[in-house]
């Protein structure tokens, strides 16, 4: 029995060695926050810090969908386009007097373009880089085909509220979205079977069907669970603004994989967590926010932003080599 | 042994029966025509030579591949394996000779894949009831490792225990293990024998993979030979003799090809002293003759490859020196190597030995591209003449220099990556696992021209975790354990056993 203690005792250190390892990231963040705060007082102010919140919810739950998918070992190009899509049907559906209707039909768009992709890496045998690429393009023609290129309207103040402007516990419903959906993937894949096979499929996807776990289903299952969060994505945009473009979310499918890669999740599958992505989300967040606020224009900031990414993925690593010294 | 055998209502049915199962893969016929049948509460070794089909066979039995044309059936019901979720549920339960333990999972994780204690349809993973469980089997098992374990910080043969631990979670009614000991610790191997008796007690089906011959001898009831993809005999393992099987797996009486003049007579090639790399090599000293094919035999992780990449300069020493015909031979990279006719040709020839989707030629001629090269243009005539010429040399058998290299055979890939680094006329040839995955015929040519090529002066170098390959085309065997050579033995001295012996010895230990 002495021996079995000590064993969990060097387990117990193996894990907090690991989780120094694995803290770059949240240093990396807390530099970022304290060189902005003294550099810039309106970075400081209260209400700012509720605005990055309201900024983080559309990146975030496409972050913690992205996470899902590269944890799984595949990839996701498609997003930003579906989200836009889901957007564009769901506020013509508004616009032609569906009601509540029109949010499952916004869920089912994002679905249908996430079982889309699944159907394709599972059936038709193509990488879901390519997979997604092809969702990506029937999205972005869908969406230009129904707007024609133009603002699509709608009155719905219910819908607003409930998707982006209404409060509850003082927080923006956006936000409460991102905190619904946080807690339900986090859950999803630390303490479910589901979570445990998107970890082993991530891991080896030959040994997993090996050992006899339903593989293809698992992918279509994940992909699609994207998809429907991408419905969710569309939705809360449109309700932001209160009218929906079919460019509404072209180009969320990049920062979401600079999220998701800042919050340490290996490109390759079968490594990450939900919480270190939610990290990821909130330096991309606090990074686009700084950089506005102190004034930087837009191209300026394209390139700060690309140079950040890489300073903090080197940051993060250096911290990981350090713990194995 | 095995007096004992459990009363059951469907004693005449065999647990399971393959009959008649046949699988062809794209350019081979891995299986033709093959039944076996195999009985509760037996261990039936099936055995032949790398390629013989006995992996693609417990595939099919594990649901990974499905059969071309036969018929599986399970206790007398005939069924229909679709996966191996399918064969899993049917009680078959398989111990993969490919690891497929999850490195990035704990150890409890792996054991209870698929079968996770939850609530509400998995949706609640119980944790705490996991890592019991897991435990609970690890000791029912006498593994002694942590169920908390991060698997990436098992060795080879923990996770081997792992994958065993795995598979008998459940109450497998057949348990295949395919060269379940190749990785094993001694300790672990009586583990293993142990819970095989055990098991067969209980009235398990055993199917045993196993190269070495004192385990089949040792563990089985029945033995089944297989050879290139046919059966041969299935028999009591008490009506065989050593000699019978390895006649019955080879085909024929294997035959001494081995040099018996001195090698210490011929001249020095490539001296080593002294090498090292941190971790995987430690203070090698080895002299490889002109005109001598010199084995390197050991366990995974015995530190061979990383040995060989060494001198190959693919990696970088800490320490030690070497010689090249005298010379000292100190190359900055694998460019420099090759220039000074130092080839290494890498076990893993999809990965790093060929360029799949080129042609056969364009692939031979490759490594030597400058020779062809005329004022930074290519001479195509001269390619294709030189490329025809390296596949008559060496058989390679392609329907012309053109045809895409990812649509031949194992054993041809192979000849063509032997012509790809042959061609540049190398003076010390490193070959790390020459013929692994390929066919028996083509495995005996490879030999052939292995031999050919020292006799033709070069001097040879052949890593093999296959003790039957390196004691048929060996002069010598050196045999290395924990990154040192524990011993150098003549190949005409040398039997499997002596040589598992010295790959099993503590670092130290060496005796030449």
């Amino acid at each position: 029995m002495a021996a079995d203690r000590s064993i969990t005792r060097s387990n117990r250190a193996a894990a907090r060695r690991a989780f120094l390892a694995t803290s770059g990231i949240y240093l990396a963040f807390a530099i970022l926050v304290i060189a902005l705060a003294i550099v810039s007082p309106a970075f400081r102010t209260p209400e700012n810090l509720i605005n990055i919140g309201r900024q983080v919810a559309v990146l975030g739950i496409a972050s913690f969908a992205m996470a899902f998918v590269i944890i799984l070992g595949e990839i996701d190009l498609s997003i930003g386009a579906v989200a836009s899509a889901a957007g564009v049907v769901c506020a013509m559906a508004l616009a032609a007097g569906l009601g509540p209707l029109a949010i499952p039909i916004g869920l089912a768009v994002g679905a249908g373009f996430g079982l889309l992709n699944g159907i394709l890496i599972v059936h038709v045998a193509v990488p879901s880089f390519i997979a997604t690429l092809v969702s990506y393009f029937i999205a972005q023609g869908l969406a230009l085909t129904l707007t024609t290129g133009q603002t699509i309207l709608f009155a719905a103040d219910w819908f607003r509220a409930l998707f982006a402007t209404g409060t509850l516990f003082g927080l923006r419903s956006a936000l409460v979205w991102l905190v619904i959906v946080f807690a339900a993937m986090w859950w999803l894949l630390a303490r479910t079977r589901f979570g445990a096979h998107i970890y082993a499929i991530g891991g080896s996807q030959e040994s997993a069907r090996m050992l006899g776990l339903a593989v293809d289903r698992m992918k279509i299952m994940v992909f699609t669970l994207a998809g429907a969060l991408m419905g969710l994505v569309g939705m809360i945009l449109i309700a932001r603004i209160g009218n929906a473009r079919a460019d509404g979310a072209i180009g969320l499918e990049f920062d979401a994989i600079a999220a998701v890669v800042l919050g340490g999740t290996a490109l390759g599958g079968g490594y990450g967590s939900i919480l270190r992505t939610l990290v990821g989300v909130m330096l991309i967040g606090v990074m686009n926010n700084g950089l506005a606020i102190l004034n930087i224009d837009f191209n300026s900031q394209q390139v700060i932003k690309g140079v950040l990414v890489i300073v903090i993925v080197l940051v993060d690593r250096w911290a990981r080599n350090a713990d194995q010294k | 042994m095995g007096g004992f055998r459990p009363v059951s209502v469907l004693a005449m049915a065999p647990v399971l029966s393959l009959s008649s199962i046949t699988k062809r893969f794209p350019g081979v016929v891995a299986l033709d025509g093959v039944t076996l049948e195999i009985e509760a509460g037996e261990v039936h070794a099936v055995m032949g030579e790398n390629g013989a089909g006995k992996s693609t066979l417990m595939k099919i039995a594990a649901g990974v591949h499905a059969p071309d044309a036969g018929a599986i059936s399970v206790a007398g019901d005939t069924v229909r394996l679709r996966d191996a979720q399918t064969a899993t549920a049917l009680g078959i339960e398989t111990v993969f000779q490919e690891l497929t333990v999850l490195a990035n999972r704990d150890v409890a994780q792996n054991i209870m894949i698929g079968v996770e204690p939850a609530r509400l349809g998995g949706l609640m993973l119980d944790n705490r009831a996991l890592y019991a469980q897991a435990q609970a089997v690890l000791d029912r098992l006498g593994i002694v490792i942590d169920a908390h374990m991060a698997v990436a910080r098992l060795s080879a043969g923990e996770r081997q225990m792992v994958e065993i631990a795995r598979a008998c979670a459940g109450t497998p009614r057949v348990l295949i293990l395919d060269e379940p000991t190749s990785s094993l610790g001694r300790q672990e191997e009586t583990l293993l024998f142990a819970l095989i008796g055990r098991l067969k007690a209980a009235g398990v089906a055993i199917v045993y993979i196993t190269h070495r011959m004192s385990e089949v001898f040792a563990l089985s009831d029945r033995i089944t030979v297989l050879r290139d993809g046919r059966h041969v005999v299935t028999g009591a393992t008490s009506s065989f003799t050593r000699q019978a099987l390895i006649r019955a797996m080879v085909g024929r009486d294997v035959e001494d090809r081995r040099r018996g003049a001195a090698i210490a007579d011929l001249p020095e090639a490539l001296t080593v002293r002294g090498l090292t790399r941190r971790g995987a090599v430690d203070a090698v000293d080895l002299t490889l003759h002109a005109g001598e094919v010199l084995g390197l035999a050991g366990l995974m992780g015995a530190g061979r490859t990383e040995l060989a990449r060494l001198i190959a300069a693919a990696d970088k020493s800490d320490a030690g020196s070497m010689t090249l015909f005298g010379v000292p031979y100190q190359p900055g990279g694998v460019g420099e190597a090759i220039r000074q006719g130092v080839v290494y040709v890498s076990e893993d020839r999809k990965e790093l030995g060929l360029v799949l989707g080129l042609s056969v030629a364009d692939n031979i001629v490759l490594p030597g591209l400058r020779r062809f090269s005329r004022g930074g243009l290519l001479s195509l005539g001269a390619m294709k003449r030189a490329a025809r010429q390296w596949m008559e040399r060496l058989g390679v058998k392609a329907a012309s220099p053109d045809t895409p290299v990812s649509t031949l055979s194992g054993g041809n890939q192979q000849k063509v990556v032997l012509a790809k680094w042959l061609s540049l006329e190398p003076r010390v040839i490193l070959l790390d696992e020459p013929t692994r995955g390929v066919d028996v015929g083509a495995k005996a040519e490879i030999h052939e021209r292995i031999r050919a090529l020292a006799d033709a002066g070069a001097a040879v170098l052949v890593i093999s975790s296959e003790l039957p390959e390196v004691l048929a085309v060996c002069d010598r065997i050196a045999v290395m354990a924990q990154g040192r050579i524990a011993g150098i033995v003549p190949a005409g001295e040398a039997t499997e056993e002596s040589l598992l012996d010295l790959a099993f010895a503590e670092a130290g230990l060496a005796v030449a």
